[in-house]
């Protein structure tokens, strides 16, 4: 009897201050859930350099574990960041592709009434932004749930295409979002569910709540980075360039 | 004679013979390759091009400086 009293009252406090939040703030925890690991054989690489790189990166993914991403959402809009918490004792190199490969620097904005993110970046020495409608992302509901922590989460999946000058590669996103936090966003942009995303596996990296606060005070406005508004095909232009310069000043 | 072999001593001790044999080439042309495996690994694995290329550029910038320390080294040595 005890034990289902202080359940109803634990029940009573969470929904009080779901329902009281103007906003809250959620810390996620940065898990890598697989290495790479490419056997192929490469034009001009020699076998041995081609497994060194491929080993470099996979040293730099297994430190995003000890990386934190934060979110910061109203009802209506969500900011998302990434924290630096890596050990600086380490093989630079690694450190710095563990950066880039993550996109540490990059956030995102997600307004629901424009229904549209951008995701702020720095690529080639200039700082931009791409805007993303929020429904070019179509989810797939799925009635699988899974209890995180103490929340029910429902599994939503979705994909992208990261195309580049060798191939076109398609990620495979899952999410696990909770219908009872209308907060309907997530990490990296992703949003547009019907709650809160509790954990997302986008490729070889997981964001898992760690910690969700709940605030009674107003968000305050957010500020945004500064950035050369950009579209994706602009971007690649940008590449282009800074690929032949390159180029030309290293010969 | 004696002028012969003081002059033939100097020779064989010429800092351009200890040159010639112990001095390594420095240059980035290993530089470039690290750069053109990276990018073309990056890609393969499926990383946006911006990133192959931050990722690419990272790896030549530490092997300039690490050819350029090396380098350093050797000409302070020797």
């Amino acid at each position: 009897m005890k034990k289902i009293i202080t359940c109803l009252i634990i029940a009573l406090l969470f929904c009080c201050k779901n329902t009281y939040a103007q906003h809250i703030i959620v810390d996620y925890n940065i898990e890598t859930n697989s290495l790479f690991n490419e056997e192929k054989d490469f034009e001009g690489i020699a076998k041995e350099k081609s497994k060194e790189i491929i080993e470099g990166f996979n040293r730099s993914l297994k430190l995003l574990n000890s990386m934190k991403a934060h979110l910061i959402a109203s009802k209506s809009e969500s900011y998302f960041w990434f924290e630096n918490t890596m050990p600086s004792d380490i093989n630079i190199m690694d450190y710095d592709m563990a950066k880039i490969m993550i996109g540490y620097g990059d956030s995102y904005y997600s307004n629901q009434l424009s229904g549209n993110y951008t995701h702020f970046f720095s690529a080639y020495g200039i700082k931009f932004k791409i805007k993303t409608p929020v429904d070019s992302l179509i989810w797939k509901l799925s009635k699988e749930t899974k209890i995180i922590g103490d929340l029910k989460c429902f599994k939503a999946t979705t994909s992208y295409k990261v195309k580049n000058n060798l191939r076109e590669h398609t990620v495979e996103v899952i999410a696990w979002y909770d219908p009872s936090l209308q907060y309907n966003f997530g990490p990296k942009g992703f949003s547009g569910l019907p709650g809160l995303i509790i954990e997302l596996k986008d490729d070889k990296i997981t964001y898992s709540v760690d910690t969700i606060k709940f605030k009674e005070s107003k968000m305050k406005t957010i500020k945004k980075p500064n950035g050369k508004l950009i579209t994706k095909e602009e971007l690649e232009e940008y590449g282009e360039k800074a690929q032949q310069n390159f180029n030309i000043n290293r010969n | 004679m004696a002028v012969v072999m003081f002059a033939s001593s100097l020779i064989s001790m010429s800092p351009s013979t200890v040159t010639s044999i112990d001095d390594p080439t420095f240059n980035h042309d290993e530089c470039s390759n690290e750069y053109d495996s990276r990018l073309l690994l990056a890609r393969f694995v499926g990383f946006s091009n911006a990133q192959a290329h931050e990722m690419a550029g990272n790896a030549y910038q530490y092997c300039i400086d690490n050819v350029d320390l090396r380098a350093g080294g050797y000409w302070n040595y020797n």
